[in-house]
């Protein structure tokens, strides 16, 4: 619980939790004085970039970053490959940017197998659950209850949270 | 019915227990025919049918509304609803591997089959070895006549009340009870028998976009404790002697990504015990740390959380968690987890 409730920290303090979820981090954080910790540093964190006076820009701005824009596209075309010689930063950047956008939906999916992956004890009581099918006489719809609520709770949910 | 020699072993099997009841024949025989037709029904047997049940959530009462049908051999379908928390869940079993969506979560999680077919023969010696089973009468569940079948554990603590419909060896409803309190009842409001319902209603296909969660965490089963230990990486603990009446019964691996926990299942005879062990470090566990009580008696401190029909005992040793997890009565489990320290 308390990884989980780690990194979902950012997440809670941009409201971006399901309400179930967020009341799963606010208990832990009564009882998690770390949690607590890294909630308060990420909240000063917040309120110093938000206390950052905001700048006007000068008039002479825009119209200027478009003079420069054109002056940059005037030079003859040069072949693409060749910016990794004439501006190897940018190129990299941009190869970073594309990199990113292929593994953003690749890392998604690691986040919700990590939170899958917390070994807790509801996964050992959903094995267990399978292994009593075993038992001849048990009743499959009430296991199969019990079996699907330890899916919820392996990925984090809680039937509550799903109620509407 | 098109393939007579089934319905022919049909008629004999189902006969069974009528016949039993006849003239002539003790009424222990009786009852373990009558628990014969039992465990012989779901290959035999098709039905579709509301059930409610009820039981313990946390510190209140629940009762669930789930349409069951059932396919032989093996296949079932549950669609669950009521209460709201519940609406639109559905599993599917198709006696390979069982899927369940989750509507909200628009989520789909694979996972083991939840039916273990096994030779009705063995399953009722081992029954019979866990149980003292007795006929209490007959009496009519939705208007038909059933059986009313009692097993009380020979382990103690524990009664089960089946009420068996008498034309086919379905139950038609399930009570289970320990020290007087109902855990979990089971009833159809409605059943209905040999239908032929279509084989797509036992396959799933997950709705579009659906994000699916494979769970597969237990390994290839029946492994030796040595296999056992290759495989997890630390020294398996292992009872000095066990209780009486509960017999080790196999080991096995159970995976989660880069973790891998032992899982030693013993049994006495009916329901399964798991001692999962890992290394404490790799669990996280803190969320149950304020649940259930702690437990002194057998000389170690022993979380023992009580979830309805199981009950788990859990504590920390030698840089192992070790989790007992039973629907057996407490003190069973409590004797089992007590074996573990004289190591």
């Amino acid at each position: 619980m308390h990884h989980r409730v780690e990194r979902q920290l950012s997440a809670y303090l941009d409201r971006e939790l399901t309400p179930d979820e967020e009341e799963a981090v606010r208990r832990h954080l009564e009882e998690c004085a770390p949690c607590r910790e890294e909630l308060a540093r990420l909240q000063h964190l917040q309120s110093v970039l938000a206390g950052l006076p905001a700048r006007p820009l000068p008039e002479t701005f825009w119209p200027d970053l478009r003079r420069e824009l054109h002056r940059r596209a005037a030079p003859a075309p040069v072949p693409w490959f060749s910016a990794w010689r004439t501006r190897p930063a940018m190129a990299l950047a941009a190869a970073a940017v594309v990199v990113l956008l292929l593994l953003v939906p690749l890392i998604r999916g690691q986040i919700d197998r990590l939170r899958a992956a917390e070994f807790g004890l509801d996964l050992f009581v959903r094995e267990h659950a399978i292994t009593a099918a075993a038992d001849p006489l048990v009743d499959s719809a009430y296991l199969g209850l019990l079996v699907t609520d330890a899916n919820l709770r392996i990925v984090g949910a809680r039937r509550e949270a799903v109620e509407r | 019915m098109r393939r007579p020699a089934l319905a022919a072993a049909l008629a004999v099997l189902l006969a069974l227990p009528a016949a039993a009841l006849g003239q002539g024949v003790s009424a222990p025989h009786r009852a373990t025919a009558i628990l014969h037709s039992v465990l012989v029904a779901p290959a035999l047997i098709d039905y579709e049918g509301t059930k409610i049940i009820s039981t313990r959530r946390g510190d209140r009462v629940e009762t669930v509304t789930v349409l069951e049908a059932h396919k032989r051999p093996n296949r079932t379908r549950l669609e669950f609803l009521s209460p709201d928390s519940l609406v639109g869940r559905l599993v599917v079993d198709n006696g390979v591997e069982a899927w369940h969506y989750e509507p909200s979560l628009h989520t789909a999680f694979q996972g083991p089959t939840l039916t273990r077919p096994g030779r009705a023969a063995d399953q009722l010696r081992g029954l019979l070895a866990a149980y003292g089973v007795a006929l209490m009468g007959t009496e009519e569940v939705i208007g038909r006549p059933t059986f009313v079948l009692a097993l009380d554990a020979k382990t103690g603590g524990s009664r089960r009340l089946m009420w068996i419909d008498q034309a086919t060896g379905v139950p038609l409803r399930v009570e289970e009870r320990r020290g007087g309190e109902t855990i979990y009842a089971t009833y159809f409001t409605r059943i209905s028998f040999s239908l032929n319902l279509p084989e797509a209603l036992f396959r799933f296909r997950a709705p579009a976009g659906a994000r699916i969660f494979s769970l597969f965490a237990s390994e290839e089963e029946g492994m030796t404790l040595e296999q056992v230990q290759r495989a997890v990486g630390f020294r398996v603990r292992t009872p000095a002697a066990l209780p009486p009446g509960i017999r080790f019964d196999r080991a096995n691996v159970v995976r989660y990504g880069p973790v891998a926990a032992a899982d030693l299942r013993y049994t006495d005879g009916a329901a399964p015990i798991s001692v999962f062990q890992v290394p404490a470090r790799r669990v996280a566990g803190q969320e149950w740390a304020p649940a259930g009580e702690i437990v002194t008696s057998i000389g170690v401190s022993v979380r023992v959380i009580e979830l309805g029909y199981f009950r788990v005992l859990t504590w920390e040793e030698s840089g192992l968690r070790l989790t007992v997890v039973g629907a057996q009565p407490r003190r069973v489990l409590l004797a089992l987890a007590a074996q573990f320290f004289r190591r």
